[in-house]
C-alpha cells in the first residue's frame, strides 16, 4: 500500500478528520461542515450539505467493536426515513469496516441493534424488485444458503443524514427501495434486495444484540418487537408455564378427589309413590356441609309435583315446598327430542347434627293413575360437596397456562406484524 | 419479584377458595330451605313463578 | 522433485522450491528471482511488503468455507494506488492449486481459464456483460493496479511495478470472474482470465 493515510484536513471548513476505513472508501463526509468528499479523487468537494440533523445513536464515528471475533471500526452513519401513509419510520444505518472482512452495517432501529452484511451468493431466482411484490399474485419466496425466506415488506427509504466514510456514494435526499424477507425457527435473518437505483445489492442482516456491549455504549432500550428478534421467554414466562400448569393438575386432582369425597347416596325409598306413608327420616353427621336430596321418577310423556316438609332434629320446618318431575319425548321430521327431565332436587343446610325427617306427598300428575304407579326413587346425601368451582379454576388456570404457552406463537405474529403483505390483494 | 409474590399468592387464593366452595357444596342449598325461605308457586295451583310466603 | 538452490544475487540459500515455482524471493537481500529451464535468474525486487492485517497468510493453513483447507505458498498484493489487495497461490486439501484473492473482505477463489475467452478492451467496461464456460457475468469494476511485492513461490512470472488494467464480474450464486490485461513489449496486448467462486470471510478460519 502506498503511504496510508490517517488524517486529512477537510478542503470546505479546514477540520482535522482521520480517515478510519480502508482502500475502497469512495466518499468522506465532514463531521463538522457536512462536506461531501471525493474521497478516490484527491478528496475534492463534491457538495455541502448544510444543517445536517444528527439522528439520536449512540455510536459514534471511531469506535470500534468485536463482530463475531473481528475488530470493526465505525466509519460512516447514515440517518433514513420512510413516509407512508401518513407515518414516519426513522433508522441509523453505521457502516462498518474491518481490513480482513471488509464493509458491513450496524442499524440500530427502535432500539433495536442489527448487523448486516452484503453477500454475493445470492439467492436463485429473480432480483425482486417492489414492482416484482407488486405484481406477485403469491407471496414471494427466496432461497439461501440451506433456508427459506418468506416476503415480508418493502421500504420506499430516503436518506436524511450522512456523515463519515462509505465504500459507495451516498448523498442527502437519495431514495432506494429494499425488499425483505423473512424466515422462521432458530436463527433469523432477514434477506434484503436493495436498489439505489445504480446498484443492486442483496444484503443479509441478523439480530445483533451484542452491539453496545462490544461498542462500548449504553445498553439501549428497544421497544416493540423487530423482526429479526429471537424468542427468549422471559423468567416470568417460564415460571408462568409451571406454574399454571401445575395449578391445573391441582385442581382437576382436586376437584377429582371432591367427588369421590361427596357424602354417600343413600336410598330412602323405592317404590310407587302411593305406598309413601310416614316421613322419611335419615342421620345428618356433619351440620357444617349442606344435604342434597334427589327424587327420580320414571315418567314418559307426564308430570309430577311433590309436597315436600324437611324438619330438624329439634322439629323445625326447614322447608315446606315442591317439586316438579315433567318428562316428554318424542320425535318430529325424523328427529327425536325430549324435554324436562326426570329428576328434581332440594338442598338445604342442616342446622344440628341428628335426625331429619322427610315428608313427600304427591300433589297432582298429568295423569294421576300412571304417576302413582310410577316408580319413585328418593336419595340423600349429606356432606355434599360440589366440584364444580374446582373445575372453573381448573379453566381459568388452564387459560393463563395455554397464554404462557403461547408466548412463542405470540411471538411469532409480533414478528410478522409488519409485513405488508395481503392475501386478498389483486 | 413482587408480580411473581402477587401471582402465587392470588392463584393461591383462587385454588383453595374454590376448594373450599367445592368441599362445602356452595350453591347446592336451595333458595326454598332454610328459616324465613319462602315457597315457589305449583306450576298448576299457584302459576307460574308465583311466590307464596310460608 | 526440489533441488537445492542459491540466490544469484546473494549467494544465500534459497527454500526448497516446489514443483510449481517459476519466481521465487529471497528472504535475504529482497531479489526477485525467476526460474527459467533450470537455470535462476535475478529479476528484480521482490517489493516491500508492508503489514497490514491479513485474513490469510504464508505458512499457516486457512479454511474456505465448503472448499476446505487452503495453504498458500505464494502471495503478491496489488497496489491500486488508495489501497491494496491481495493474491495468494496455494493448494487446497484436494490437491488443487488455485488463486485466492483477498480485497477488504471480498474473497474470491479462482483458477485460470483454460479455454479461450472472446473477451477483447470491450470486456473492460463497468456493465459489460461475458459468458465463459457458460456462466454469465456482469462486470462490477475496472481499474488499475500495480504489482507493489511478492513473497513465496509464483506458478508465474509477476513483474513487480508493473501496471496492468483489471476487470471483475460477478455471476449468479457468488460466481466470480476476472481479468487482467497489459501490453508486453514484442508480444503486445495480453490478457488473463480467471473464474471462481464468492468466499464469505466469516468462512475463512484459521485451520
Amino acid at each position: 500500500m502506498t503511504g496510508h493515510v490517517t488524517a486529512i484536513d477537510c478542503p470546505n471548513c479546514g477540520a482535522g478528520l482521520p480517515v478510519l476505513g480502508g482502500g475502497r472508501v469512495v466518499t468522506k463526509v465532514c463531521t463538522y461542515c457536512g462536506a461531501s468528499l471525493d474521497a478516490a479523487n484527491g478528496f475534492k468537494v463534491l457538495e455541502v450539505y448544510a444543517d445536517l440533523k444528527r439522528p439520536p445513536s449512540p455510536f459514534r464515528l471511531g469506535m470500534t467493536g468485536l463482530v463475531d471475533g473481528i475488530e470493526f471500526t465505525i466509519i460512516g452513519t447514515l440517518g433514513k426515513s420512510e413516509r407512508y401513509g401518513g407515518q414516519t419510520w426513522t433508522w441509523v444505518d453505521h457502516q462498518l469496516y474491518s481490513p480482513t472482512h471488509g464493509y458491513a452495517w450496524l442499524t440500530v432501529e427502535d432500539g433495536h441493534t442489527l448487523l448486516t452484511r452484503k453477500v454475493r451468493d445470492w439467492p436463485s431466482g429473480a432480483f425482486l424488485t417492489t414492482r416484482a411484490v407488486d405484481r406477485a399474485e403469491t407471496r414471494p419466496v427466496r432461497s439461501w444458503r440451506g433456508r427459506s425466506f418468506t416476503y415480508y415488506a418493502y421500504s420506499n427509504w430516503h436518506t436524511d443524514f450522512v456523515e463519515g466514510e462509505f465504500n459507495w456514494r451516498p448523498k442527502r435526499g437519495a431514495k432506494g427501495a429494499t425488499v425483505s424477507l423473512l424466515n422462521n425457527g432458530d436463527d433469523l435473518r432477514m434477506l434484503a434486495y436493495a436498489d439505489d437505483g445504480a446498484e443492486r445489492e442483496v444484503e443479509v442482516t441478523r439480530y445483533f444484540p451484542e452491539a453496545a456491549a462490544a461498542f462500548g455504549v449504553e445498553p439501549l432500550e428497544p421497544w416493540d418487537v423487530h423482526p429479526l428478534q429471537p424468542y427468549a421467554p422471559l423468567p416470568k414466562t417460564r415460571f408462568n408455564r409451571l406454574w399454571y400448569g401445575g395449578l391445573v393438575a391441582a385442581s382437576i386432582g382436586l376437584a377429582l378427589f371432591l367427588t369421590v369425597a361427596s357424602g354417600p347416596r343413600e336410598t330412602l325409598f323405592d317404590g310407587p309413590p302411593s305406598e309413601l306413608a310416614a316421613p322419611l327420616t335419615f342421620d345428618v353427621e356433619d351440620a357444617s356441609r349442606p344435604v342434597r336430596i334427589g327424587l327420580q321418577q320414571n315418567l314418559q310423556n307426564d308430570w309430577a309435583e311433590f309436597e315436600l316438609a324437611i324438619r330438624d332434629p329439634e322439629g323445625v320446618v326447614l322447608a315446606e315446598t315442591f317439586r316438579g318431575i315433567s318428562y316428554y319425548s318424542g320425535s318430529s321430521g325424523g328427529e327425536s327430542w325430549s324435554e324436562g327431565s326426570r329428576r328434581a332436587t332440594i338442598g338445604f343446610a342442616p342446622t344440628t347434627p341428628g335426625a331429619y325427617s322427610l315428608a313427600v306427598t304427591p300433589a297432582q300428575g298429568g295423569q294421576p293413575g300412571t304417576m302413582s304407579r310410577s316408580q319413585l326413587r328418593v336419595t340423600v346425601q349429606s356432606g355434599y360437596t360440589r366440584p364444580l368451582w374446582l373445575w372453573l379454576a381448573a379453566g381459568a388456570f388452564g387459560l393463563m397456562f395455554l397464554w404462557a404457552l403461547s408466548s412463542k406463537f405470540r411471538h411469532r405474529a409480533a414478528r410478522w406484524k409488519g409485513s405488508d403483505w395481503s392475501e386478498d390483494d389483486d | 419479584m413482587t408480580g411473581r409474590i402477587l401471582t402465587i399468592a392470588l392463584s393461591l387464593a383462587v385454588l383453595g377458595g374454590s376448594a373450599y366452595a367445592s368441599w362445602y357444596g356452595w350453591g347446592t342449598i336451595s333458595r326454598d330451605t332454610g328459616a324465613g325461605s319462602v315457597r315457589t308457586g305449583s306450576a298448576i295451583v299457584g302459576g307460574p313463578g308465583r311466590v307464596r310466603v310460608k | 522433485m526440489t533441488q537445492d538452490r542459491t540466490c544469484p544475487n546473494c549467494g544465500a540459500a534459497l527454500p526448497p522450491l516446489l514443483a510449481h515455482a517459476r519466481m521465487v524471493n529471497c528472504e535475504f537481500c529482497g531479489s526477485s528471482i525467476v526460474l527459467e529451464d533450470d537455470v535462476v535468474r535475478k529479476a528484480g525486487e521482490a517489493g516491500e511488503m508492508l503489514d497490514a492485517a491479513e485474513l490469510i497468510g504464508l505458512g499457516r493453513a486457512v479454511l474456505l468455507g465448503d472448499w476446505g483447507q487452503f495453504s498458500a505458498t505464494g502471495h503478491v498484493r496489488y497496489d491500486y494506488g488508495r489501497g491494496h489487495w491481495d493474491e495468494y497461490y496455494g493448494q487446497l486439501s484436494s490437491g488443487d492449486m488455485v488463486w485466492v484473492s483477498v480485497d477488504e473482505g471480498d474473497v474470491v477463489i479462482q483458477r485460470p481459464v483454460t479455454e479461450r475467452v472472446d473477451g477483447d478492451g470491450s470486456a473492460f467496461r463497468l456493465g459489460a456483460e461475458m459468458t465463459v464456460n457458460g456462466i454469465e457475468y456482469t462486470c462490477t469494476e475496472v481499474s488499475n493496479a500495480k504489482a507493489s511485492a511478492f513473497r513465496g513461490q509464483l506458478p508465474e512470472v509477476i513483474v513487480i511495478g508493473e501496471t496492468h488494467l483489471y476487470a471483475n464480474y460477478i455471476g449468479a450464486g457468488g460466481a466470480a470472474l476476472s481479468a487482467e490485461r497489459w501490453t508486453e513489449p514484442g508480444a503486445g496486448v495480453q490478457m488473463a482470465w480467471f473464474q471462481g467462486h464468492w468466499i464469505d470471510p466469516f468462512e475463512v478460519r484459521p485451520a
